[in-house]
């Protein structure tokens, strides 16, 4: 029964991710909130038991990440795969499961593909004026995600709750 | 921590995190064709890209009426005046005949361009996150007979380039990208130059031409049309009109600041040639 609510948890998080996509791309914006960062991350936070699942997911989340982006397929998936086992560690381990945390790790991962994007993308190519790449794209882009990021953690963490089991008091524990 | 890292699961995680590394080598060495799994997902989620973008053109044609109302009314205004200039115009027979001129020289249409093969009308789906450059995703590929380094066109003029193509979809580099160079001529007097992206100028939705000889005839309001030199772009496109003038840094050439006839941004279809006389066939 949990491998089915896993599943049934799995299979909304694809959902929300490919909606979060669309999002990404078929807005007029030219700097989106990358809403896709914070939910592989929230996912870690919620789901950090399972590892390899979060993994994955970040790698996927990655690849929708590269073609919203048009760059090259598995730059954004290995930063992701790796933040999101990183996260998931740091849960288990080390840190509470709370908004704060979620919304710095989110402007963690979101600063680390933003400036991998323009360090990769743009300041190694030597064009003019990247600078302002940095100023109109980069910078507006974390800060965006950022904002956003508790709105995710709300979604993310009514459905890893919502579909898990609801506590239930044996007899013995109702009496007392 | 420990056992985690000597499990089969971080195993598998790195067997993954290897394969992704073998994904975007193999993404480097095929561009222009999109992979597999791009191919795949591009195949399934086009059309929800297509109805979402369907839903944000109407949603954000109706919130640029509220916003802009008094911006157009401005642009009323000074075009009202523009209309009161052009009807002076009227009576000057050689002003007439040199803009008729002009504007044969310019127009490229199918029946000045019989060779040229366009695709069917394409729709713009999806427009890529977080750039400064306007590159888009349309919803016909090379099942539609479109190819890497087809000209995208609007019937004003032209837009940019295939440079990456599936099945079903395609993905389109505008003019204002760095990445993209369009050899170029004005229409008034001949100056040839090069048109291309620079991020300062692209903020604006605007590119440069470079690369003109100092002593050429070139002044704002010339049109640019594409040289048709390169074998990429067919010649007689219009790309856009000059805006300004200037002096390079070296002091050698000059520079031309061009605004595209097509904004890019504010268009939902495009046309591409898939075909022309001289395509592939380079000036040597």
């Amino acid at each position: 029964m949990d491998k089915v609510r896993f599943t049934a948890k799995l299979i909304l998080y694809i959902l929300l991710s490919l909606l979060f996509y669309v999002f990404m791309t078929s807005m007029h914006f030219t700097r989106p909130p990358f809403l896709l960062i914070p939910l592989c991350i929230a996912i870690s936070i919620f789901e950090s038991e399972s590892k390899l699942a979060i993994s994955l997911f970040g790698a996927w989340s990655g690849i929708l990440c590269d073609m919203a982006m048009n760059k090259l397929l598995g730059f954004t998936s290995i930063i992701l795969l790796i933040s999101c086992l990183a996260c998931s560690l740091l849960v288990t381990h080390l840190i509470r499961p709370n908004l704060f945390n979620h919304f710095v790790l989110s402007i963690s991962a979101t600063t680390i593909v933003m400036l991998s994007d323009f360090f990769f993308g743009y300041y190694i190519w030597g064009h003019d004026n990247t600078f302002i790449i940095a100023k109109s794209i980069t910078f507006p882009v974390i800060i965006f995600t950022g904002i956003l990021s508790p709105v995710v953690f709300w979604i993310v963490k009514k459905i890893s709750l919502g579909i898990e089991p609801k506590y239930k008091p044996t007899p013995e524990e109702e009496i007392d | 921590m420990r056992e985690f890292f000597s499990s089969l699961k971080f195993k598998i995680i790195l067997c993954v995190l290897a394969l992704l590394v073998g994904l975007m080598i193999y993404s480097a060495t095929t561009s222009g064709t999109a992979t597999s799994p791009e191919a795949i997902l591009g195949a399934i989620i086009s059309p929800i890209q297509k109805a979402s973008s369907t839903i944000s053109n109407k949603a954000r044609a109706s919130i640029d009426k509220l916003i802009n109302a008094d911006k157009y009314y401005k642009e009323n205004e000074v075009l009202k005046d523009q209309i009161a200039e052009l009807y002076g115009q009227i009576a000057n027979a050689t002003d007439i005949e040199h803009e008729n001129q002009m504007l044969r020289e310019v127009i490229g249409l199918k029946e000045e361009n019989p060779d040229f093969v366009f695709s069917p009308p394409a729709n713009i789906i999806g427009r890529e996150s977080g750039s400064l450059f306007g590159a888009f995703t349309i919803d016909k590929g090379s099942l539609d007979g479109i190819s890497k380094d087809d000209t995208v066109i609007s019937p004003n003029g032209l837009i940019g380039i295939v440079t990456e193509v599936a099945p079903t979809y395609a993905r389109v580099t505008t003019m204002l990208s760095p990445d993209i160079d369009i050899g170029v001529y004005s229409s008034r007097e001949k100056v040839t130059g090069i048109v291309t992206g620079d991020i300062a100028l692209a903020k604006e939705g605007k590119c440069k031409m470079q690369f003109i000889l100092k002593d050429s005839d070139i002044k704002e309001g010339d049109i640019v049309v594409t040289a048709g030199r390169s074998g990429i772009y067919p010649e007689g496109r219009v790309v856009g009109v000059v805006d300004e003038v200037g002096v390079e840094d070296s002091g050698l050439s000059l520079y031309a600041i061009i605004t595209p006839i097509v904004d890019s941004n504010k268009i939902n279809s495009v046309f591409v040639i898939t075909n022309f006389k001289g395509k592939g066939l380079g000036y040597e």
